[in-house]
């Protein structure tokens, strides 16, 4: 049961180690439907950052099939002037965790490593 | 009601939460309202019950490139307002139906569960699936999973069971996102049949929604609850209403076709594939909707995963489903494999007369990022299996089931000449359902199929005499009571028809 729930707490957990956190969503690969969320600010549309997002993991894996490489895809970084995007794919592979953070307060090795740390514990 | 709507471009689902009363789907609906930073709005209430329906509009995730709207909604439970019920059930494109897991509720949810079935039966186009979101699992004597997927079993309905506590906000959200993907699949099969419209919604709105049953009712539901009835209401008191009606509806009616999809999970062994799961993308599960729902009750249940003596795989999941993929079935290309898939649909389609209903077949990844295709097969009690369990019974019994299975295995055989391929004809391929017999073992791939073996009644009666040989030892130790039970069988009406006689002599010969 408690899949959202354990996922709020993952969610938790990284924002505690991570500064600046703007933004953190699990969301469903194939429908781009968040199953779980959480905004710390209020002009920031996750529902939408979380849809569009999974048309990039998607497109991501179909360029790394056209590659011919077989291999896993473990996270996509993003950095904008003045955000990091982290696209974390959980595991299982069906869903992954998209979070934005504040580019000024954190850096990517902490915001990595934090993500890295409790999406591992995570079930599939 | 699914309808891609050009203003927004988006594509407009509506999901639709049914249970019975108390059960939990307000509480579900605003939970969800609220992890989702969405309003939720209820046009009526009285003393705390729903009366008219909860309404929650959210947008978020694509589907083929379009927004996902959706019109989530809630029914009213109370008996009274069953015309009501049936009107929002019928305009949805997938259900959550909420269900109660305290014991004492389990008569109310699957009364509500049967008229569930009998309202989608009469929903046209691609079926509507379910997902039976089990409420209320934080209780001590909560009904366990088992009992509740009996129940579901016992009313046909093919539904996932996704548990959860509306209070605390547990499985909400995981109830509402597989819901979604069903009502996707839904979707994707109405495009592919080209009855998805394009239009602004006809119901856009609560309002809308509130006005358009209210013009439908004319004010008579609305009168019910003013008179007070609605407080007094009791299931019982369903005698010809909704629920009979729908449960008789449902005793009548055949199993859904089944349906499926996909998804691999790593089972972190480098030389097993990974199994599919209900996560597989749309257009790879066959059926769409139903075949989702089979993937999500197989998803996360250890599988035995073994290699078959001709190099396929073969895995037994939790007794009920077994799982077959042939060694040749694997693709590099997405699209050869879905290629085949389609074809094997085919196979499917044309064959579903001669079939076993509970089946799906999936294109998932093997985790080596090529594609596997796998067939799911509800495990059926075969003939075999019947006969078995009848061997220590008195001779009267083992005569009715060692003749009635017999016969189902040369009516089985004669039916199997229609087949458009070769069905393999076996005590352990062949079920015994409502009506009549069925083909319960996996389907050749498109690609391996042989044309179909016609079958005369005198080939089929010496296959099956050769499949009883494991019978005959037990058989002659009841001799002479087996002949008496024959014979007296052979002077029945009907048993004079040259091939039952023929039948009945041959059986008389194996004793």
């Amino acid at each position: 049961m408690a899949i959202e729930k354990s996922l709020m707490e993952a969610i938790a957990k990284i924002e505690a180690d991570v500064n600046g956190v703007i933004a953190t969503a699990a969301v469903d690969l194939e429908s781009g439907m968040t199953l779980a969320s959480k905004s710390n600010r209020g002009d920031f549309d996750l529902a939408v950052a979380s849809a569009y997002n999974s048309e990039l993991v998607k497109q991501k894996l179909k360029i790394m099939r056209a590659l011919n490489l077989n291999v896993a895809l473990e996270d996509m970084l993003l950095t904008l002037s003045d955000q990091f995007h982290l696209i974390k794919l959980l595991p299982g592979g069906s869903s992954f965790l998209y979070l934005a953070a504040d580019r000024g307060s954190t850096n990517l090795a902490i915001l990595r490593n934090a993500v890295n740390k409790h999406c591992a514990a995570l079930a599939a | 009601m699914a309808v891609i709507d050009p203003s927004d471009d988006c594509v407009v689902i509506r999901i639709v939460y049914d249970g019975a009363p108390m059960a939990g789907k307000t509480t579900s609906v605003a939970t969800l309202g609220h992890g989702l930073g969405a309003g939720v709005y209820s046009p009526a209430e009285h003393h705390g019950r729903t009366l008219y329906f909860d309404w929650l509009d959210y947008t978020g995730g694509l589907f083929e490139g379009r927004r996902i709207r959706c019109q989530i909604v809630s029914v009213p439970g109370q008996a009274t307002l069953a015309p009501r019920r049936r009107r929002l059930l019928q305009s949805a494109d997938a259900v959550v139906f909420v269900g109660d897991s305290s014991p004492p509720a389990l008569a109310a949810d699957r009364r509500y569960l049967g008229a569930l079935r009998g309202v989608l039966n009469d929903v046209s186009g691609p079926p509507v699936g379910i997902v039976f979101q089990a409420n209320k699992r934080d209780l001590v004597d909560a009904t366990p999973l088992d009992r509740l997927r009996s129940m579901l079993d016992e009313l046909q309905l093919r539904s996932a069971i996704v548990e959860s506590v509306a209070t605390e906000g547990a499985g909400i959200r995981e109830a509402f996102v597989f819901a979604v993907r069903l009502a996707l699949d839904r979707v994707r099969e109405l495009n592919r049949n080209g009855a998805l419209g394009t239009a602004r919604p006809t119901i856009n709105s609560a309002d809308d929604l509130l006005q358009e049953l209210r013009r439908a009712e004319a004010g008579a539901l609305d009168l019910a609850v003013a008179s007070g009835r609605l407080e007094h209401t009791h299931l019982h008191e369903l005698q010809g209403s909704l629920a009979s009606h729908a449960l008789q509806e449902a005793m009548h009616s055949n199993i859904d076709s089944p349906e499926v999809r996909v998804t691999a999970t790593a089972t972190g062994h480098a030389e097993l594939p990974a199994i599919p799961n209900e996560k597989v993308a749309s257009g790879l599960v066959w059926p769409p909707v139903d075949g989702r729902t089979i993937l999500h009750e197989t998803a996360g249940t250890p599988v035995n995963l073994q290699r078959r003596h001709d190099g396929g795989w073969l895995g037994i999941i939790n007794d009920r489903w077994s799982l077959h993929s042939d060694d040749a079935a694997v693709f590099d290309d997405l699209e050869a494999g879905r290629a085949e898939l389609v074809q094997w649909a085919r196979l499917h389609a044309s064959n579903s007369e001669l079939i076993s209903k509970q089946r799906c077949i999936v294109l998932a990844d093997d985790g080596r990022n090529r594609f596997r295709l796998w067939q799911l097969v509800r495990s059926e009690p075969s003939l075999r299996s019947r006969i078995q369990g009848t061997l220590s019974g008195s001779a009267t019994a083992i005569a009715d089931v060692l003749l009635s299975c017999a016969r189902a295995f040369t009516e089985m055989a004669e039916r199997l000449s229609k087949a458009s391929c070769e069905l393999p004809l076996g005590l352990d391929r062949v079920g015994l359902t409502p009506s009549g017999p069925a083909y319960i073992g996996p389907l050749p791939t498109a690609a391996t199929a042989p044309p179909p073996r016609h079958w005369s009644a005198a080939q089929a009666i010496d296959a099956l005499m050769l499949e009883l040989e494991f019978v005959q030892p037990t058989l002659r130790l009841h001799s002479s009571e087996l002949l008496a039970e024959l014979a007296r069988i052979a002077r029945q009406p009907g048993s004079q028809k040259r091939n039952e006689w023929q039948l009945l002599q041959r059986l008389a010969a194996l004793t």
